[in-house]
């Protein structure tokens, strides 16, 4: 994603060179799929910033992978306890290792709500210059020290749906953090491809034995057993008929019993991996492959981490054709991604898989709804939904996306997922494509139209509520500041501030209520509340000021839709067209 | 819209090499919390299987 323009320098290479040289601390306390996805964003960042020391917190047993590249200055993993050992005095010893070094920055990128409550610890206890992340705060509830945090907390931690990988959004609050506290990036620096197979430093493990047999000159295909759905051995079997140059290698953990009941006949295109392989040998046998199939998993990001091709069977969400899965789905250009809307069927996700496969020899001279009908499943794209993952280029805001090519469409919950999205880049980016053209992208049916004349509605209701409610909170920051000691008031300005603290209450339940008949603006609220759960300052007066900031926030947001609803509302509106008629040609002549 | 640069800055904290909380007696208590954290990560780990966590193993969150 694009950086913003605010805190961009203009000094001289030299003395920027001088302070890139800072020590970013990364807390990451959670599984490896968190490990994963953060060391793509430091892969990013570190080509930008090439002289900036990275130093990691990780959790033993899941750090691993950050040990395992060379541009990563050290790794600190939680401690292990010995039979008897007082862990209270093991862990006040390790803190004390952790400080022993200063970090200028510092930020939590744990979200896994297992894991953030002792991140959220650590990022208070260790010292550093400016904090990012979650924190945990004074009173022991858990805050955020920046917008890109707060943000995650508001909508990435609950169902609502918006278009910004958590990849992408914690490279992007990295990078926007450095462009503020150390200046632009070197211009030498190139940003090239954060995902490799090289990622990772070359090992020399050992391998199985059945790998190192395997036939030579066929193309792989992983298949992670675990995360398969029911029926993926029938897929694997479409496979090995109809693609003679094709293998398959199964991996993933032994002790899952019956997740896809992935028991396959034997033949010599078959090689079962699965418990066989640890996290160094896992490596170069997935660099072998030319497609993992797999559904939501930390092989995932692994293998996007590697740079191989994934066929991704997203998981069934709480709504039908929910998009939810793009917040972590595979990461990188080319990834195809299946979406079902009930059962997952095998042929039909052959058939989205082969075109993808196939897809360099018929360079486009065949449609996937051409493929389809080829293998007489036309009526099956009704059901499912195909998406193609491609990296945006830097003017058109950078980061992950998923193109449908191909399925059922959703349009308004398509529309809505992006204008979220678009929210977040206007917030924190100050980057925003225009509105005509993204309107103009648009496929304007009369059912999209009618909902969203439906949702402008609401929305401008909402923004009068908005506009209600900073202007109250102005007003109690008046009245606030008069205060002589914070506490002594007159009687006027007592019932004033009464008055202006139930009606800002009231406001926020009005919004509800809108939020209640259009579940899809809550998402409004939240931002609100959550912004209200992180006011900093400790006078009423100053809490008044930050609250109005908060209302001026969410009707930035609240603006932005507006914007898009109007636009769309204006291009769908019918104009008069004067036909030429007969008498006008004469009249002409 | 122009990004709002109070939230993309971070926390800048007053005294960087201060621990934590200037709040007398909280820093013990934050440690007492994580070594238990820990120490029921720890032992749920123990638990489950012995080693390390890898790409085949762990439910995503």
């Amino acid at each position: 994603m694009s950086r913003p323009q605010a805190g961009a320098t203009s000094d001289s290479q030299q003395q920027i060179r001088e302070r890139t040289t800072l020590s970013l601390l990364v807390i990451q306390m959670g599984g490896v799929d968190e490990v994963f996805r953060s060391l793509m964003a430091l892969k990013a960042i570190k080509q930008l910033y090439p002289l900036l020391s990275i130093h990691v917190v990780s959790r033993r047993g899941a750090s691993d992978p950050f040990k395992r590249v060379e541009w990563i200055d050290s790794v600190l993993e939680t401690p292990a306890f010995k039979k008897g050992e007082d862990p209270i005095a093991k862990v006040a010893l390790w803190i004390d290792q952790v400080i022993s070094r200063r970090y200028e920055l510092l930020t939590n990128w744990t979200a896994d709500r297992e894991h953030s409550r002792k991140a959220a610890i650590l990022t208070r206890l260790i010292p550093a210059a400016a904090k990012f992340g979650d924190y945990i705060a004074d009173d022991f509830s858990i805050h955020s020290y920046d917008g890109w945090s707060m943000y995650r907390n508001a909508w990435c931690t609950k169902a609502i749906e918006q278009d910004i990988h958590l990849t992408d959004l914690i490279t992007t609050q990295m990078l926007t953090a450095l462009q503020i506290h150390s200046g632009d990036p070197a211009t030498d620096s190139i940003p090239a491809s954060v995902t490799s197979k090289f990622f990772f430093k070359a090992g020399n493990p050992l391998l199985p034995t059945a790998w190192l047999d395997r036939p030579k000159g066929l193309k792989w295909i992983a298949i992670h057993a675990d995360s398969a759905p029911i029926r993926a051995d029938e897929w694997v079997e479409m496979v090995l008929r109809r693609h003679p140059d094709h293998g398959i290698v199964l991996v993933g953990d032994s002790n899952v019993k019956d997740v896809s009941a992935l028991e396959l006949d034997p033949n010599p295109r078959v090689i079962d991996l699965r418990g066989e392989l640890h996290f160094d040998s896992m490596i170069p046998v997935l660099s072998h492959c030319g497609w993992i199939f797999a559904s939501a998993h930390p092989i995932v990001d692994l293998a996007s981490l590697l740079n191989l091709r994934i066929f991704y069977i997203a998981p069934f969400e709480s709504r039908e054709f929910g998009l939810k899965w793009t917040e972590t789905g595979p990461y990188g250009n080319g990834h195809v991604v299946l979406v079902s809307k009930d059962e997952w069927r095998p042929e039909v996700a052959y058939a989205a898989w082969s075109f993808f496969q196939s897809e360099w020899f018929h360079k486009n001279s065949l449609t996937i709804h051409g493929h389809f009908e080829n293998l007489a499943l036309s009526s099956a794209l009704a059901e499912i939904q195909i998406h193609k993952s491609r990296i945006r280029p830097a003017q058109e805001g950078g980061g992950v996306c998923y193109e449908q090519m191909a399925g059922a469409l959703q349009e308004f919950e398509s529309w809505i997922y992006r204008v979220r999205g678009q929210m977040a880049r206007g917030w924190f980016c100050g980057w925003l494509p225009g509105v005509d053209q993204e309107v103009a992208k648009l496929n304007l049916s009369p059912a999209l139209i009618r909902r969203i004349r439906t949702l402008n509605d609401s929305i401008e209701v909402i923004q009068k509520l908005g506009i209600e409610g900073r202007a109250t909170a102005i007003g109690l920051q008046a009245v606030a500041k008069k205060m002589k000691a914070g506490y002594l008031m007159s009687v006027e300005d007592r019932a004033s501030i009464e008055e202006s603290g139930k009606r800002l209450l009231e406001i926020e339940t009005l919004i509800e209520r809108v939020g209640q008949v259009e579940p899809e603006l809550l998402c409004i609220l939240d931002w609100y509340r959550q912004l209200i759960h992180n006011l900093e300052s400790e006078s009423m007066a100053e809490m008044a000021r930050e609250t109005a900031d908060a209302f001026d926030l969410a009707l930035e947001g609240v603006d932005l839709i507006l914007a898009y609803t109007r636009k769309t509302l204006e291009v769908s509106r019918p104009k008069m067209v004067v036909r030429e008629t007969e008498s006008h040609r004469n009249l002409d002549s | 819209m122009v990004a709002d640069i109070r939230l993309l800055q971070g926390k800048l904290i007053e005294n960087p090499d201060e621990v934590g909380t200037t709040q007398p007696g909280l820093v013990p208590k934050f440690i007492e919390e994580l070594a238990l954290e820990i120490l029921s990560d720890e032992e749920l780990v123990a638990a489950v299987t012995p080693g390390a966590e890898s790409p085949n193993r762990g439910a995503r969150a």
